[in-house]
């Protein structure tokens, strides 16, 4: 293959847990011991020797609705090797959580690092006029790297400036501590939503950080309009 | 005026094919045969006298049917123009083959120069597994210029005897066609990882040998979602089958 | 265009007569990343005024006449300059190029500058890695003024050994080790003040409000925690040794340092350790890493500032580079770094603000300043802001625009939305690239799908272009024109295709996104193109044909709807 192509796209000697290759590939140098949770399906290739099973709970149930909502099943990666993931041309971001929480739309995540503890968090009148529409999160909390899928260059706010709203469909992960509630614009008349006809944002207050993409859910990334 | 629009000029090149940008690909036909066939549906503008045929089966070569009736979704275009081609916003790459032969999924061809040679080939195992998005690929050798196109950021993965890739299907664009191709399905853990239906659940590719594997960070589409869209979608769009979706993303 | 060698100098007038530059530049080197940076320096040759440092934590200088506007049209890196608003005290404009991580310039392959106006090259200096050996950096070439008024360029090509931190203290930039508030938003783990907002960074982190977003003081960020080993924050890969370390790590509250926010206020950025930090032997080595330890801090441009004002707690050395991930400035296609801090809220006092290609943010006033998008356009506000349903200007233009938002073309309804108030709005749409247009009185066609939101007070004049062949059965446009911004949407970069007098271009009817108003546009399905062989839907596209004077241009891009 032509030498331009190689020395431009190929790969790179590994030096974090998470990496980056381009903006839409995420790259995990997986160890034994140290188990990876994927977004099923994002595996795009591998070297190694690497296995993935189902993500069964203490019960041995595959742990498909309960934590992750409808749409999105997790796969446990166990091996040593390096593992390639992506998610349909989302641009991803890897972060590393340092015993601090982070909540996650569930259709953001990529992947995480297993030892970190996982819960499903609903948000007061969201849960109701969302679900289905893919607004349920996974609240990831303690020290591990988390890779989120974004449609496009996303942008960070603080609400500590401002008060801040966001358009459920563009919400991709916030800082647990924020407060969070829903709220109704009536005078928008459904004018500023992108989602099922509900002009409904959610709302920020309190000093943290809000992650927005510039694009509708991911879960349902052809939105056809009206 | 004024506006960030505008440092996206046309690209100045001495080069016959020029990137203009990631995306868009610039091709410098200037004059009598040094024609280029490009997919069907690519071209975004052009400047200057520029003509397109699309009738290439009938023109001969090899534009045979391939095994499933596809047929190749290439035209020639000459002339003395420039001519910009660019699909669905795909990151375009320009390869300089000399003679070491790639494989390429037929959906992710742009444009190439007349003189290379190529076949069309259908990937598939004993078992009647299909991969890569179960269309046409095409076997490529010979000299000349080859532009493939892939969703984001490509990623090249070495093979050598000592290191084997697995990658999934869906995701292969290319690959050295000296390398040893199989389909792999780890029996310990089924219907987990498959991205799409279309190439049978569980299983993935797995070169072997030595060379290069091209593989891309996905389709543009999740191919239900696709599905369940794609009519009101491609109605909206006035596009239909054989508009310049198909294919890229049709790939499952 | 005049292609200058290295040494060469001309009157930027003799080359153009435009003072609204664009400056691109490339350096092709394999695996190399470049740092590529515009120092405005004073008379003497000096940053006096660190402000008018441009560079990635920097985007642009006080007045915005230096931007900094990332990877585009090919180049790697690239700058808006506006000559006329550089104030006075700046003399020269030095555009330079320092190596991420380890390299030598004689890497690289080939680069070049370029300087264009209004979308034509005036001048490029090109360069190969064979005139350097071992610098580390590069001085590419300058834009500076004899006289008050009179702008020179010269290309300089000139190698420099150390880093872009030498480079720094060459321009007598204050010595950035010695200021420890120095933006280190490579590495802080706060959420690093945005880059636009300069301000002399020792009193901006003891500015009160919102702490969490300040920069802090670098030892609480960078310093390792007490008793928490570097290496932790790779323990995960760690084979062993690992265990011993999660005993050795303190709860999350002893990170906290007093005064720093409650956790959650800053949990995401990267900490320097983080970037695969030196394993210590005992640990052994994971993925076979050299140990990274000892490396100067000098030369190392994502490292630079920071480190020294602590003193190396443990005994560790100063922190090694980062391998394989630069601290390189943000381009659509490089590589992210990690964490958040690169996605920063761009600040900006302006109507509209570019936050990355996809955003853009819009200023809303009670005092007048109003904003009309397209509904759903809206992902986020900030503030106070109402959003009314409106059918935009005069009656006339109301029953039009009506016409307009039963779109057959799409088949949506396109409806708008009026955004006022007092506030802060971020629009965006599909992920598609978005593009701030001036019109500056000028008139503009643009396609009615690729218009995203405007200044309330810009006339809109809707219009349908018909057309045999062309999907749907037109083209709904909408041509804008007045004192005030729009917002083009496109899908993908897109390309600016000046029309010649004398040969017509032509552009797919489904990849038009604008054009500039006063050209014969026509549709060409009689010309050159034979319609069962043409690409595209079943014989049924067609060309837009267009012909026009100088200075009128097309704007297409690379996706077809």
């Amino acid at each position: 293959m032509d030498q331009q192509m190689i020395a431009a796209y190929g790969q790179t000697a590994p030096t974090a847990r998470m990496q980056a290759h381009g903006n839409k590939i995420c790259r995990v140098a997986m160890q034994q011991g140290y188990d990876l949770f994927a977004k099923q399906g994002s595996m795009i290739a591998y070297t190694g020797f690497i296995t993935f099973n189902p993500w069964r709970d203490s019960r041995g149930q595959r742990a498909r609705g309960a934590i992750t909502g409808e749409k999105v099943e997790l796969m446990q990666c166990t091996g040593q090797g390096d593992l390639y993931l992506a998610d349909y041309g989302a641009d991803v971001v890897m972060l590393q959580l340092n015993g601090e929480a982070l909540s996650v739309n569930g259709a953001n995540i990529l992947a995480f690092d297993a030892q970190l503890t996982k819960s499903i968090e609903s948000i007061p009148g969201l849960a109701a006029k969302f679900s289905g529409n893919g607004m349920f999160n996974i609240k990831l909390e303690g020290t591990g790297w988390v890779a989120i899928t974004t449609q496009g260059t996303p942008v960070v706010l603080n609400p500590g400036e401002r008060e801040t709203y966001v358009d459920p469909d563009a919400l991709v992960a916030w800082s647990s501590g924020l407060r969070v509630k829903t709220k109704s614009s009536m005078r928008a008349m459904n004018l500023i939503g992108r989602g099922s006809g509900e002009a409904m944002q959610v709302a920020f207050t309190g000093s943290g950080y809000v992650v927005v993409q510039p694009s509708e859910d991911s879960t349902d990334r052809f939105h056809i309009r009206g | 005026m004024q506006s960030s629009l505008f440092a996206h000029g046309p690209v100045q090149s001495q080069d016959r094919w020029a990137l203009q940008n990631s995306q868009m690909l610039k091709i410098d036909l200037g004059g009598q045969m040094r024609d280029v066939l490009a997919r069907k549906g690519t071209m975004v503008a052009f400047q200057g006298g520029v003509d397109f045929d699309g009738h290439l089966q009938s023109g001969g070569e090899r534009m045979a049917a391939t095994a499933t009736g596809e047929e190749l979704n290439l035209m020639r275009c000459f002339g003395a123009g420039t001519v910009y081609l660019a699909n669905l916003a795909q990151s375009i790459h320009v390869l300089d083959l000399n003679h070491e032969g790639i494989t390429v999924d037929g959906q992710y061809v742009l444009a190439l120069d007349p003189t290379l040679s190529w076949n069309v080939v259908r990937v598939e195992s004993d078992q009647g597994i299909a991969a890569v998005g179960g269309g046409y690929n095409l076997e490529i050798g010979g000299q000349g210029k080859l532009a493939i196109m892939t969703s984001g950021k490509p990623l090249v993965m070495q093979v050598t005897p000592q290191q084997e890739v697995f990658a999934d299907a869906d995701a292969v664009v290319a690959w050295s066609t000296s390398l040893v191709t199989r389909m792999e399905a780890q029996l310990t853990s089924q219907r987990v990882w498959s991205r799409r239906g279309g190439t049978g659940e569980g299983w993935n590719m797995s070169f072997q040998g030595q060379g290069y594997v091209l593989v891309q960070p996905s389709e543009l589409l999740p191919p239900t979602v696709f599905q369940q869209a794609a009519q009101g979608f491609l109605a909206n769009r006035g596009l239909g089958q054989q508009g310049g979706m198909r294919g890229n993303t049709w790939g499952a | 265009m005049v292609e200058f060698r290295k040494g060469q100098k001309a009157k930027l007038s003799d080359l153009t007569p435009g003072t609204d530059l664009y400056v691109g530049l490339r350096l092709d080197a394999p695996g190399l990343t470049f740092d590529i940076s515009c120092f405005g320096l004073d008379a003497n040759d000096r940053l006096s005024d660190d402000r008018y440092f441009v560079f990635f934590n920097q985007p642009k200088s006080p007045e915005e006449s230096i931007q900094l506007l990332g990877a585009q049209a090919g180049d790697q890196e690239s700058f808006r300059v506006t000559l006329d608003r550089v104030p006075p005290q700046i003399g020269k404009l030095a555009f330079t190029a320092t190596i991420d991580g380890n390299g030598q310039m004689s890497q690289v392959g080939s680069g070049y500058i370029r300087i264009a106006v209004g979308g034509q090259e005036v001048l490029r200096y090109a360069f190969t890695g064979a005139e350097f050996s071992t610098e580390r950096a590069i001085m590419i070439a300058d834009i500076y003024r004899k006289e008050p008024a009179v702008w020179r360029v010269a290309a300089v090509g000139q190698g420099f050994d150390g880093g872009l931190q030498a480079l720094l203290e060459n321009f007598g930039g204050e010595a950035l080790e010695d200021e420890p508030a120095a933006p280190p938003q490579q590495q802080a783990p706060s959420f690093a003040p945005p880059p636009a907002a300069p301000q002399p960074p020792a009193p901006s982190f003891q500015q009160p409000p919102a702490p969490q977003f300040q920069q802090q003081p670098p030892a609480p960020n960078f310093g390792p925690p007490p008793g928490a080993p570097q290496q932790d924050q790779f323990q995960p890969i760690a084979v062993q040794g690992a265990q011993q370390g999660m005993g050795m790590q303190p709860p999350p509250g002893q990170f906290q340092q007093p005064g720093m926010p409650p956790p959650q206020g800053m949990p995401m950025g990267m900490p320097p350790q983080g970037q695969m930090a030196p394993p210590v032997p005992q640990q052994g080595m994971p993925m076979g890493m050299p140990p990274q330890q000892g490396m100067p801090p000098q030369g190392m441009p994502g490292q630079f500032p920071g480190q020294p004002g602590m003193p190396p707690q443990q005994g560790m050395p100063p922190q090694g580079m980062p391998m394989g991930q630069p601290g390189a400035p943000m381009g659509a296609d490089q590589t992210y770094q990690y964490g958040l801090t690169q996605f920063a809220e761009v600040q900006g006092g302006q109507r509209w603000t570019q936050q990355n290609t996809k955003m853009v943010k819009a200023l809303v006033s009670r005092s007048g300043a109003k904003v009309i998008a397209r509904s759903g356009s809206m992902v986020a506000y900030q503030g106070k802001v109402e959003f009314k349903r409106t059918t935009q200007g005069s009656a006339q233009g109301q029953s039009r625009l009506q016409a307009w938002g039963t779109n057959r073309l799409t088949g949506q309804t396109m409806e708008l939305m009026r955004c006022e108030g007092d506030g802060e709005v971020f629009f965006a749409e599909d992920a598609g690239y978005l593009h701030v247009v001036e019109l500056g009185g000028q008139r503009l066609c643009v396609n009615a799908q690729n218009l995203l939101a405007w200044d309330d007070g810009l006339q809109l004049e809707p219009r349908r272009i018909e057309g045999q062949g062309i999907p749907g059965g037109g083209l709904f446009v909408q041509t804008v024109s007045g004192n005030g911004t729009c917002i083009v949407k496109t899908l993908g970069t897109p390309m600016v295709l000046p029309v010649n007098p004398g040969a017509p271009t032509f552009a797919d009817s489904n990849a038009i996104v604008a054009w500039t108003d006063g050209m014969q546009v026509s549709t060409s399905t009689a010309v050159r193109v034979r319609r069962t062989a043409y690409p595209g839907h079943s014989g049924e596209t067609v060309s837009l044909q267009f012909r026009g004077m100088q200075g009128h241009f097309i704007v297409v891009q690379p996706y077809e709807v």
